[in-house]
């Protein structure tokens, strides 16, 4: 059963090298920034006023940017100068469209799961934009 | 020494073959994986919403001290999954599969565990000992079968070379990650108290107080676990008997060998096959100083080792 469990999640595995660096640090992004305004709205359930919310997404961008480097660097095989100003620019969209779009639907108690869904879906575009931009300087 | 032009390695990441029996295994145990992940997120499921349900009760009373705890608990979990896949990888069963192989050549390169700064402070990105040789070209096919990336040395071609690398099993580096484990777990506990003791100082008054809470809970709950996982190691490595794997030992740059061993794709390593674990060596001599090590190639090795204990 553990060994069915393990290749489930080496499935999963498989299937984000199919997002690419952009989607998985979307998707990190998203699922961090979700679970903390998840827990944070079971304690606090007020609402947030505008100024709040922008430093919520401050705040957690902060947090989210340190994860994705940390875990990219130290455990992936990349160097931090190489991907700090691409992940910070993925960081910023998901977090805090994540932030704004959880607090208009008022749907925090599945942030971390809609996080997800802006992380890969931010991750998938500006790998797009990348390659295309790429593309257009290799003239193709 | 002449090198043979009709043949060339075929270094880098390549394409994955495809192989139909392959595929159609990997189908059949794909829907049965399919299915147990279904249940799996279905049971994940269930248990997030009875812990929703709690916290919801808990909330009113707890102020903030119940999110503090649970974010430096999920925190400190992840870390010790990673310390214990790794734990599993180098001292448990390892990757699946394999078939066991012999290749002969030259060792090129000696990579001992805790070689690097980064191996003693996290131990969860220790590798155990391996050398890397420079195999005949006679042993080509096996580098390459299956393989979606093959190493191979930084000459040109024709004089480029395909690399194996040969991993042992390191006592030294088990030591340590048994005692990453026992540490990692003593941290996680560590850090949901921190973060809990952190969480009620900084009180739950607004939102945003309860995201600093929060935060600064999943990054007590990271520390502990990090700083438990490396006390931890040092602890185990310092007290452990490391069995010194005599015939590893005596290796050294140079040395003609061959070895034999359980090959299996790691894809760690980009898919590249490498012998995981080592399991008989045989020295066969030393290549002549007159053969350039800058780096070596099948060209010379191909004819020093003409017979090797593979073959017999």
């Amino acid at each position: 059963m553990l060994s069915r469990i393990m290749d489930g999640f080496a499935i999963i595995g498989r299937f984000t090298k199919y997002f690419g660096l952009c989607g998985n640090a979307g998707i990190l992004s998203g699922i961090i920034s979700g679970f903390i305004l998840m827990l944070a709205s079971l304690e606090n359930n007020t609402s947030i006023s505008d100024k709040e919310l922008f430093y919520i997404g401050f705040i957690l961008t902060i947090f989210c940017y340190s994860i994705v480097l940390i875990v990219f660097s130290g455990l992936g095989s990349y160097t931090i100068k190489s991907i700090a100003l691409p992940s910070f620019i993925n960081s910023v969209l998901v977090v805090f469209t994540t932030v704004y779009i959880t607090n208009y639907f008022d749907c925090f108690c599945y942030a971390w799961l809609l996080g997800a869904i802006i992380g890969l879906l931010i991750g998938l575009i500006l790998c797009r934009i990348n390659s295309f931009n790429k593309n257009i300087k290799n003239g193709l | 020494m002449a090198c043979n032009e009709g043949i060339r390695p075929k270094c880098g990441v390549v394409s994955p073959p495809a192989i139909e029996e392959e595929k159609k295994f990997d189908q059949v145990n794909a829907i049965g994986n399919v299915l147990v992940i279904a249940i799996v997120a279905f049971v994940i499921i269930i248990l997030v919403l009875s812990i929703i349900t709690f916290l919801v009760q808990a909330a009113i009373t707890t102020a903030g001290v119940a999110t503090g705890v649970i974010a430096a608990a999920v925190a400190a979990i992840v870390i010790l999954i990673i310390v214990t896949n790794k734990f599993n990888e180098i001292c448990g069963s390892g990757p699946k599969g394999g078939t066991t192989e012999c290749v002969a050549g030259v060792v090129s390169n000696i990579k001992n565990s805790f070689s690097e700064l980064s191996e003693d402070v996290f131990p969860f990105t220790i590798n155990p000992s391996r050398i890397d040789v420079v195999v005949k070209s006679d042993y080509w096919s096996i580098v390459e079968r299956n393989a979606t990336n093959v190493y191979c040395t930084n000459d040109d071609w024709p004089r480029k070379s395909e690399i194996m690398r040969c991993y042992f099993k390191d006592a030294e580096a088990c030591n340590a990650l048994t005692g990453a484990v026992v540490g990692t777990m003593t941290g996680l506990v560590a850090g949901m108290a921190a973060a809990g003791v952190a969480a009620a100082a900084i009180g739950c008054a607004t939102f945003f107080f309860c995201l600093i809470g929060i935060i600064v809970g999943a990054i007590l709950g990271i520390l502990a676990a990090v700083l438990g996982a490396f006390v931890g190691g040092q602890v185990g490595k310092a007290t452990g008997t490391a069995e010194v794997d005599e015939i590893r030992s005596q290796i050294v740059i140079g040395d003609l060998i061959t070895v034999q061993g359980n090959m299996l794709r790691r894809e760690a390593e980009g898919g590249a096959n490498v012998l995981w674990y080592v399991n008989l060596v045989s020295e066969l001599g030393v290549v002549p100083a007159s053969i350039s090590n800058n780096p070596f190639s099948y060209c010379e090795i191909d004819e020093i080792l003409s017979m090797d204990a593979c073959t017999l």
